[in-house]
C-alpha cells in the first residue's frame, strides 16, 4: 500500500441502513456520484453499473463504510451464538438491560461452574469435566460461535485463557472481551458480545462489495473504514456501528465545532471536543470510546399525526424508509419529509430526482386534509397549513439543536441541509454546508489520513 | 405561526431534563419531567417558597434539600434557577442515597432550607463553607455544588439563546392557552374512562394505615385521605403526597407527558392534618420517600383499577428492596426493584437493575455474589406477573448491612382475575439454619453468613387455560 495522501481517484462506498452512496472523488472533488435505496435495489448490481457507466474513471483506492442501525442489529441477534458465562452471574447482562432488547437470548447462556474472587484468588477451579459439559451443551444446541464472560478475568485470566484454548481447539469460533474497563464487567462483556454478533453481518456485506469491485480495483486497494475507538489494537466490527457519521464529525477536528448532520436516515448532532467512554446503547452500556452524539427527537421519517390536544404534531414513531414517506408512492403514514415533497431543493437531492411520485404527494395531501377535518384547529387553506407545519418543523429542529449544542460554532450539513437551512438563519455562530455526499468525503479523507500515519 | 403550543411544549421538554420542572414566578407550572414520582408536588412548592422569600434576578440560584420546603430526601439537592425575568427552572440532583432509620430529620443529615447560593454572578462561598463545617455534610459537597452550578448555569442560558435563535417568545397569552388546552385534554381523557367512587386501605409493615377515598366524576378526580393514620415510623410531606397522586394519575390516563398546572387542576387531594401523608417538622422522611411513596402508589393504582374494573390489572410490586453495605471506610446503596403486574392482554414486565456491577461491588466490599437472577414466579396463570430479583451474597469479612422494603404484610382486595405477586423477602443462612430477617433492618453479619434478598413479583392475571 502506498503511504501518500490521496491525490488520485478514490471510490467511496458508504452503506447505511436504507441508502448506499457511491462517489468517485479526486483531489477532494466529486467526479461522479450515485445514491440508491439498497433495501429495495440490488447493491452489488448498482455498484457495478455505477463503475461501468464511467470507464474512463479508474479509482486507485476504494474505501468502504458500513453503518448498522438498531433495527438491523436486532434482526441479526436471532443468529445462534452461545454466551459462556460464570454460573450465578449469567442473568446479570439481561437484568441490567434497560430495554426489552437483549444481546443474547435467554436460552443461549451457558453457565460455567468456575469462580475467581475480586482478589484474583481462585475460589472454584475450572475443571476439564466442566468444560466438556459446556461443550456438549453447546454442541447439542448446534452452536458454533461463542463469547466468554468470566468474573474477574481482568484480575486473573487463568480460567479465561483455559476456556478460550479449550473451545478454540474444539472448533468453536471464540470471542474474548478486551479488558478495557476493569472496574465494571458488563460494558466490556456487552462490547464483546455485540462485536461478535455483528461480525458475520459485517463480513457478508463487505464480501458483497468486494465482489462488486472485482475487476475494477485490486483487492489490496480496498480498505474498510473504521472509526472511534483508538483503545483497541485491532478494529472490531463494533467500530463500524458508528462509522461514517463519526467521520463527518471527526473531519472538523481543527477546533471544537458542533456538527448537525441532516441525513436522509438520521438527524444527529455531534458535540465537538466531547467524548464518552461508554456508549449507552439500546442493549445496555457498552465500553466504547466515541465522540458524543445526540440523535434528535425530530427525525426525517417521523410520523405526523394529531397530538393529545387534537392538533397536528410529530409523534415519537419513526416510519423508516421501508415503505418510507408517502412521497415515494408506497408509504401509508404521513411523515416529516412529506411536508417537503414539493420543495425544489428536495427534488434535486441525488437519488430523488425521479423518485418523488405525484400520486404519493396527492395521497399525502388527501390524508392531511382528512385529518384536518377532525383536528381541533381546522385549517381550510391547505397551502397555509403546509407552510405552518413546515414552520413548526423548522422551529423544532432549531430549538432542539440550540438546547443541545455546546460549542460556539455549529456546522449544519448533510443531504437535507439545503432543504432545511432556513431553520438556522437566526442561529448565532452557525454555518450551513449544502454540499451533498459529505460522508463520502469524510471517510475517504479519514482513511487516507490513517494510511499516511501508518 | 398557528402551532406555537406544540413548539412551546417540545421546547420546554427538550430543555428541562430529568427530575426537573419549569414554572413562572407567579406559580404556573409549565412542564414537569420525572422519573421521581413526587416532583410534580415538591418542586412547585420549592419554587413558590423561593419566590416568597427571595427576589431572584436572571442567573441567581437558590439551593435547598429541606423536605419541608419542597425537597425530598436529604441526599437530593434542588437547584432553583431564574432563567429569565419570569421563569424559574428547578432541577433536582442526587449526591448520596443511603438508608436511615432515624426518627428526626435533623439526625438524617444536613438539612438546607432555601439558601441563595449564587447571586449577581457570584457563588456564595461563605455559605458553602458554613455548610461544609456541618458534621453531617457529605464529603466533597462544596466541589460537587460548584460542578453542578457550572453545568446548570451553562444549560440555563440555552433557553434564552434558543428563544433568540427561533424568534419565539413565551408570552402570558400563550401560557394561558397552553394550560387551558392541557386541562381540556386531561379532562377529556378522564371523561373517556369510567366514573365512580371507591375506598382502598393499605396497611404498612410499620403499622400505619393509608385510607384513600377516590371519586371520579365530571372530569375531576377527588382523592380524600380521611381516616389515614398518624405517623408511627413513616412520614411523607404534603407536597410529596400531592406529587405522587399527580404522577400516578397522569401515568394511568396517559397525560403525564403534559404535566403542568392545567392537567394538575383536574386532581383534588385532601389530606387531614396529623396523618402520615402530611408530615410536620421534625419528622424524618427518608423511609417515607421510599416505602411511603410505594404504599401511596399501590393505594392509588388499586383505587383506579377498582373504578376501571373492565381494564383491571394485577398490582405491581412497587416497593423495591433497598440495600446498603457499610464498612468503616465506605458505603454503597442500591435497589432491587420489583416486577410489574399483568393484565388480560400482556404479562407484567420483569424487574431490571441499573448499572449493577458485581465485580465493582466485590472489589469494594468483602462479599461474594453467589447468584443474581430473576425470581421464580407463577407461570400457571393466563398472563404471568413480572419477576422480581433474587440476590444471594456470601459475607467474606464482618460487614454491616441495612435493608428496607415494605408492604409485605399488606393484603390487597383484588378482583377474582387478579392475584398479588410474591412479597419481598430477606433471609439469613448461618450454620445451616435459615432466619427470616423481616422487611427492614440494620445488622452486622459475620464471615460465611449468606444473605438472600428477594424483591416482590408482579401479580399474575387469570387462570391458566388447560389444553387437552
Amino acid at each position: 500500500m502506498h503511504n501518500k495522501p490521496i491525490l488520485g481517484l478514490s471510490l467511496s462506498v458508504n452503506i447505511g441502513e436504507y441508502f448506499a452512496e457511491f462517489a468517485l472523488i479526486e483531489n477532494l472533488e466529486i467526479r461522479s456520484r450515485k445514491r440508491i435505496q439498497h433495501s429495495r435495489e440490488n447493491l452489488k448490481q448498482n455498484l457495478v453499473s455505477f463503475l461501468q457507466m464511467q470507464p474512463e474513471l479508474k479509482p486507485q483506492l476504494a474505501v468502504i463504510a458500513i453503518r448498522f442501525s438498531k433495527r438491523v442489529i436486532d434482526a441479526q441477534l436471532n443468529e445462534k451464538m452461545g454466551h459462556v458465562i460464570t454460573a450465578g452471574t449469567h442473568q446479570s447482562p439481561r437484568l441490567n438491560s434497560q430495554t426489552q432488547s437483549n444481546l443474547t437470548h435467554d436460552d443461549l447462556f451457558v453457565p460455567l461452574q468456575e469462580r475467581i474472587l475480586a482478589t484474583g484468588k481462585v475460589y472454584l477451579g475450572l475443571t476439564d469435566e466442566e468444560l466438556e459439559r459446556a461443550k456438549t451443551e453447546l454442541q447439542e444446541s448446534k452452536i458454533k460461535k461463542i463469547t466468554l464472560s468470566l468474573m474477574h478475568s481482568g484480575r486473573n485470566p487463568i480460567h479465561l485463557n483455559k476456556a478460550q484454548k479449550f473451545f478454540t481447539s474444539a472448533g468453536f469460533e471464540v470471542f474474548v472481551p478486551m479488558q478495557i474497563d476493569i472496574q465494571q464487567e458488563l460494558p466490556t462483556w456487552n462490547r464483546n458480545v455485540l462485536s461478535a454478533q455483528i461480525q458475520s453481518l459485517y463480513d457478508d456485506r463487505l464480501k458483497e462489495v468486494r465482489e462488486a469491485l472485482q475487476g475494477f480495483i485490486p483487492d489490496e486497494q480496498i480498505v474498510s473504514y473504521t472509526t472511534g475507538d483508538e483503545s483497541s489494537p485491532e478494529p472490531q466490527p463494533l467500530q463500524r456501528v458508528f462509522s461514517s457519521l463519526q467521520a463527518v464529525a471527526n473531519s472538523q477536528a481543527s477546533e471544537p465545532v458542533d456538527v448537525l448532520f441532516l441525513g436522509l436516515e438520521k438527524f444527529v448532532l455531534f458535540i465537538g471536543g466531547a467524548h464518552s467512554k461508554i456508549w449507552k446503547s439500546p442493549w445496555g452500556e457498552i465500553s466504547f470510546h466515541h465522540q458524543k452524539q445526540i440523535e434528535l427527537q425530530l427525525q426525517p421519517t417521523q410520523c405526523l399525526a394529531l397530538n393529545v390536544f387534537g392538533r397536528f404534531d410529530f409523534t415519537k414513531q419513526e416510519e423508516g424508509w421501508d415503505p418510507g414517506p408517502m412521497l415515494l408512492g408506497r408509504g401509508q403514514k404521513m411523515t416529516l419529509l412529506d411536508l417537503w415533497a414539493e420543495n425544489v431543493k428536495f427534488k434535486k437531492i441525488t437519488g430523488f430526482e425521479d423518485r418523488v411520485q405525484a400520486a404519493g404527494i396527492q395521497r399525502f395531501k388527501n390524508a392531511l386534509y382528512a385529518l384536518t377535518k377532525v383536528s381541533s384547529s381546522p385549517q381550510a387553506d391547505q397551502v397555509l397549513l403546509l407552510k405552518e407545519l413546515q414552520s413548526l418543523m423548522l422551529n423544532k429542529l432549531c430549538a432542539e439543536t440550540q438546547i443541545h449544542r455546546e460549542n460556539k460554532k455549529l456546522l449544519v450539513m448533510g443531504p437535507l441541509a439545503s432543504v432545511l437551512a432556513n431553520a438556522f438563519k437566526k442561529s448565532p455562530g452557525t454555518s450551513v454546508d449544502t454540499e451533498d455526499f459529505k460522508e463520502s468525503f469524510a471517510i475517504v479523507k479519514t482513511a487516507d489520513q490513517k494510511r499516511v500515519s501508518k | 405561526m398557528n402551532y406555537q403550543i406544540e413548539l412551546l411544549s417540545s421546547l420546554l421538554h427538550d430543555f428541562i431534563g430529568s427530575n426537573s420542572t419549569i414554572m413562572t414566578f407567579t406559580g404556573d407550572i409549565l412542564a414537569v419531567n420525572g422519573p421521581q414520582p413526587d416532583i410534580g408536588g415538591t418542586l412547585p412548592v420549592a419554587g413558590k417558597t423561593v419566590g416568597q422569600y427571595f427576589k431572584l434576578e436572571e442567573g441567581d440560584v437558590v439551593l435547598l434539600n429541606d423536605p419541608y420546603s419542597g425537597g425530598s430526601t436529604l441526599g437530593e439537592f434542588t437547584f432553583v434557577v431564574a432563567v429569565s425575568d419570569d421563569l424559574l427552572w428547578l432541577t433536582r440532583r442526587s449526591l448520596t442515597q443511603f438508608l436511615s432509620f432515624e426518627n428526626s430529620i435533623e439526625k438524617e443529615g444536613l438539612r438546607i432550607p432555601p439558601t441563595p447560593i449564587r447571586q449577581k454572578g457570584q457563588v456564595n462561598e461563605a455559605i458553602l463553607q458554613a455548610m461544609m463545617a456541618h458534621p453531617a455534610c457529605p464529603s466533597g459537597f462544596s466541589q460537587w455544588v460548584q460542578n453542578q452550578l457550572k453545568e446548570i448555569l451553562n444549560h440555563s442560558i440555552k433557553l434564552q439563546k434558543t428563544l433568540d435563535a427561533t424568534g419565539f417568545s413565551i408570552t402570558s397569552d400563550l401560557i394561558e392557552s397552553y394550560l387551558l388546552l392541557s386541562r381540556k385534554a386531561a379532562a377529556q381523557r378522564i371523561n373517556e374512562g369510567a366514573f365512580g367512587e371507591t375506598r382502598v386501605d393499605v396497611r404498612l409493615d410499620t403499622g400505619e394505615l393509608l385510607r384513600l377515598n377516590m371519586d371520579i366524576h365530571e372530569s375531576q378526580i377527588r382523592i380524600d385521605f380521611g381516616g389515614t393514620s398518624a405517623t408511627q415510623t413513616i412520614a411523607l410531606t404534603e407536597a410529596a403526597t400531592y406529587g405522587v397522586c399527580l404522577s400516578t394519575i397522569g401515568r394511568f390516563y396517559g397525560f403525564n407527558q403534559i404535566g403542568n398546572s392545567g392537567t394538575f387542576s383536574v386532581v383534588q387531594v385532601t389530606k387531614p392534618s396529623g396523618c402520615w401523608l402530611n408530615a410536620k417538622y421534625p419528622a424524618a422522611v427518608q423511609r417515607g420517600f421510599h416505602t411511603g411513596v410505594s404504599a401511596l402508589i399501590r393505594g392509588l393504582e388499586l383505587a383506579l383499577n377498582q373504578i376501571h374494573f373492565k381494564e383491571e390489572k394485577s398490582p405491581d410490586s412497587h416497593c423495591a428492596v433497598k440495600i446498603e453495605l457499610r464498612t468503616s471506610q465506605q458505603r454503597v446503596a442500591f435497589d432491587l426493584p420489583g416486577g410489574q403486574g399483568a393484565n388480560s392482554k400482556k404479562p407484567g414486565r420483569s424487574a431490571r437493575l441499573k448499572n449493577f456491577s458485581i465485580e465493582k461491588l466485590e472489589k469494594e466490599f468483602p462479599i461474594q455474589v453467589l447468584n443474581i437472577e430473576s425470581r421464580a414466579r407463577d407461570l400457571t396463570a393466563k398472563t404471568a406477573g413480572g419477576s422480581g430479583i433474587e440476590l444471594r451474597v456470601k459475607i467474606l469479612a464482618p460487614l454491616e448491612v441495612l435493608w428496607m422494603t415494605d408492604l409485605t404484610a399488606h393484603c390487597s382486595k383484588l378482583t377474582k382475575e387478579c392475584t398479588a405477586g410474591e412479597i419481598s423477602e430477606t433471609f439469613l443462612f448461618r450454620d445451616g439454619k435459615e432466619q427470616n430477617l423481616g422487611s427492614s433492618g440494620q445488622k452486622s453479619f459475620a464471615t460465611d453468613d449468606i444473605l438472600v434478598f428477594r424483591s416482590g413479583n408482579g401479580g399474575s392475571f387469570g387462570k391458566a387455560t388447560q389444553v387437552l
